[in-house]
């Protein structure tokens, strides 16, 4: 996946005359967004418990040393082994190795959207590994050969006769687009995997590290296979998904929940802390917890972004982001999707190349309303703005958009001059009148302004302007 | 290797931060204030009367068809154990031509005496091997093969450490004798418990592992799952349809007055 402004463009462009893909994302929103703002309506604590749960996420940020080397001791208290990497090639290997000495040829995966950002499942497939995704939506992009769309429903973007075709020409069933029997082809069909692989990979909601479990959740019962029947299971952490201690994920818990999904809690909380015990019929003989850095000690030390290591990926943003609801998934070009994305995304892999992202977005702050955790997405990317506008050592940021800024100098000056104002004003009304005009308003600004009237009309200038109106009733 | 790894990265964490490096400040978990919090729902947990766990049994009832799970009261061991098998009887095999049941070792399911209810209905019942001694480990073949019996299975009998009102949440905890599969693979997940296991919600629950963790006992276990409802899926046309990966039906059986 590649992200770029060209691909931007054409990823919007090519959602936008989709109108299945229109439909379905306006539909998810529909239920999601409204659902969640009553579902945190009907918390017991009220609403306001976003505000604790965010105090609750930047004090364990804010503690992440001390909660880290908590985290690691108990895992490998209770058997389990721990593996800090620093970037994605190093939890990449180490997945590798750890296959490798197991004798690893077939691995199913749990959803987690930080094997996409790793690009873990090419490694594997490399490796001669045959890597199966078990999420019923995540299996379906997989099969179809295309990336996730949605943080929890990757496959949002397919309809239910493409889903049949497709079951047809891959797995060689009889077609149906009936969604109860295309569901029973998957889980026949994935069920064989489940049994016979030798190593489940999955994500990390949420870490506890007081107890050493890490803490996953699903809806299908996809994760408790992944992490009950292989002989092997791997989990990949962002070093940020910590909670201090049990209290603390009791309140997490019920959030990422209704955020996800406006959802009390999902059907299934798996706590895994660590491997098989002697005496025990099931579970993996080893389990292997992988932190994952990757750019984010980076956000760490820099307090204006920090913030944004408070996200769970809950995808509750993307649930009511005009943007997406306009512009899909897929036009991102990475990973993390909609608002979250947009600010992530700039910060993991350079500001310069996801300068779309972070301009792409409205501002209109939904994001904030339904997260949550309450993160301020809409200052993060102001700031981002700003990096990009005056350029950053920090973040080796490069100004851009210099004629933006140049604009914006003149018009500073203008606004403070009051008599070059006017003047200047006055000129534009009069000059206006040689612009081709369709009824009251102006059809088309000469370049560089046409980009504005491509696709919108333009009011003219008042012929008296306001503050002439004012001094001069 | 893994050692330096972890020292390296850490001590990166604490730079960002803005710690000094060799900060030998000893570890303070934050604590937002809420072991009052604990306290008092533990405290609420303890004191309940008959008529408390009458009133979370209700509160169950609203819950449990939102999520679809199916709630029989019983007064009796003998009730329950006939309204388990008017289910098991009317249950179809999904996994194999033959209908099956799994079930854990477990003092609640004891008393219920499936063995000789099954025998009567030409059901097999598999429980899990017993291990010969606490020391003891199991082969994989042994585990493989309950494995299969499991996968199997059409119904898979637990009994659940606790039931959440609030949710219609089964919090069913990895002990020997109690293995995971058995509310995993089988189509029908029947769990059994009595009235007294009823708490009210999450915050009661985590209170009690916390209390309990801090006293020193392995109280979350290896491997706890909270289990609300069956199986489910939303991923096709966000069209709800249950069995997805996990059992596409789960039934609680309660017993009142114990
Ligand atoms: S920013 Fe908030 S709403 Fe968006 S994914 Fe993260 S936690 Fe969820």
């Amino acid at each position: 996946m590649t992200h770029n402004p060209e691909n931007y463009r054409q990823g919007a462009r090519r959602a936008i005359s989709n109108p299945t893909l229109q439909a379905s994302i306006a539909n998810l929103q529909e239920r999601l967004g409204k659902g969640t703002a009553e579902a945190y309506q009907r918390l017991k604590e009220g609403p306001a418990l976003r505000l604790k749960a965010h105090e609750m996420r930047m004090s364990a940020i804010d503690n992440l040393d001390g909660l880290l080397r908590q985290l690691a001791g108990k895992v490998r208290e209770n058997g389990g082994s721990v593996y800090f990497a620093k970037d994605a090639a190093a939890a990449v290997n180490y997945c590798l190795e750890v296959a490798e000495k197991n004798g690893v040829r077939r691995v199913v995966k749990g959803k987690s959207m930080i094997t996409e950002e790793i690009n873990l499942n090419p490694a594997l497939e490399s490796a001669g590994i045959e890597t199966v995704e078990t999420d019923l939506g995540e299996y379906l992009v997989q099969m179809a050969g295309e990336p996730p769309s949605h943080m929890i429903a990757p496959a949002i973007h397919k309809i239910r006769r493409d889903i049949g075709r497709l079951f047809t020409e891959k797995l060689g069933v009889t077609y149906t687009e009936n969604p109860s029997e295309l569901t029973r082809i998957a889980r026949r069909a994935l069920r064989d995997k489940f049994i016979s692989a030798d190593m489940g990979i999955t994500g990390c909601n949420l870490a506890c590290a007081e107890t050493g479990h890490a803490v996953l959740v699903s809806n299908e019962g996809n994760i408790r296979m992944t992490t009950t029947l292989p002989r092997v299971h791997v989990a990949i952490m962002g070093m940020e998904r910590i909670v201090a201690n049990l209290f603390d994920l009791d309140i997490m818990i019920r959030l990422l929940c209704r955020g996800a999904a406006a959802q009390k809690i999902s059907t299934y909380v798996s706590h895994i802390g660590g491997p098989r015990a002697p005496g025990q019929l099931d579970g993996p003989d080893a389990f292997h917890l992988v932190v994952l850095d990757n750019g984010r000690t980076k956000i760490l030390g820099d307090t204006t972004f920090r913030e944004i290591l408070g996200c769970i990926r809950c995808a509750g943003c993307l649930n009511v982001c005009p943007v997406y609801r306009k512009i899909g998934g897929h036009a991102y070009g990475a990973a993390y999707v909609g608002p979250v994305g947009a600010v992530v995304t700039p910060l993991l892999t350079g500001i310069n190349n996801g300068r779309h992202l972070c301009r792409g977005e409205t501002l209109c702050g939904a994001c904030k309303a339904a997260c949550p955790v309450d993160l301020d997405i809409p200052r993060m990317l102001v700031a981002l703005r700003e990096k990009l506008a005056y350029g950053d050592e920090h973040w080796q940021v490069k100004p851009d958009g210099m004629a933006e800024r140049a604009a914006m100098g003149i018009w500073s000056f203008l606004v403070t001059h009051p008599p070059l104002y006017d003047a200047a004003f006055r000129t534009c009304a009069h000059i206006q009148r040689l612009l081709p005009m369709e009824g009251n308003m102006i059809r088309r600004l000469p370049p560089p302004f046409n980009t504005w009237t491509r696709k919108r009309d333009m009011m003219p200038l008042a012929d008296i302007s306001f503050t002439r109106k004012i001094r001069n009733p | 290797m893994a050692e330096h790894n972890e020292q390296q990265f850490l001590s990166r964490v604490r730079r960002a931060l803005g710690r000094s490096n060799r900060s030998g400040k000893p570890l303070t978990t934050p604590d937002l204030g809420f072991t009052d919090q604990i306290r008092s729902a533990i405290k609420r947990t303890r004191n309940r009367q008959d008529a408390d766990f009458s009133a979370l049994a209700d509160i169950l009832k609203t819950a449990a068809p939102e999520i679809n799970l199916g709630v029989e009261f019983t007064d009796t061991a003998d009730r329950m154990r006939s309204a388990m098998m008017a289910r098991i009887e009317q249950a179809d095999p999904e996994w194999g031509d033959k209908k099956t049941v799994t079930a854990w070792r477990h003092p609640l399911l004891e008393r219920l005496e499936l063995d000789a209810a099954l025998s009567r209905l030409n059901v097999p019942l598999y429980y899990p091997p017993v291990a010969v001694s606490a020391a003891d480990d199991f082969s994989n073949a042994e585990c493989d093969e309950f494995k299969t019996r499991a996968a199997k299975a059409t119904v898979g009998i637990t009994a659940a450490d606790f039931c959440l009102a609030d949710t219609g949440t089964l919090v069913l905890r990895n002990r020997p004798d109690h293995p995971r599969i058995v509310s995993l693979l089988p189509s029908i997940h029947m769990a059994a418990m009595t009235m007294n296991q009823l708490l009210l919600d999450f915050t009661e629950l985590y209170a009690i592992l916390s209390d309990e963790f801090r006293q020193g006992m392995d109280t979350v276990t290896n491997a706890m799952t909270f289990v609300s409802g069956p199986s489910k899926t939303a991923d096709i046309e966000a069209t709800l349809v249950h069995g997805a990966h996990g059992p596409r039906q789960v039934c609680l059986f309660i017993l009142r007055g114990e």
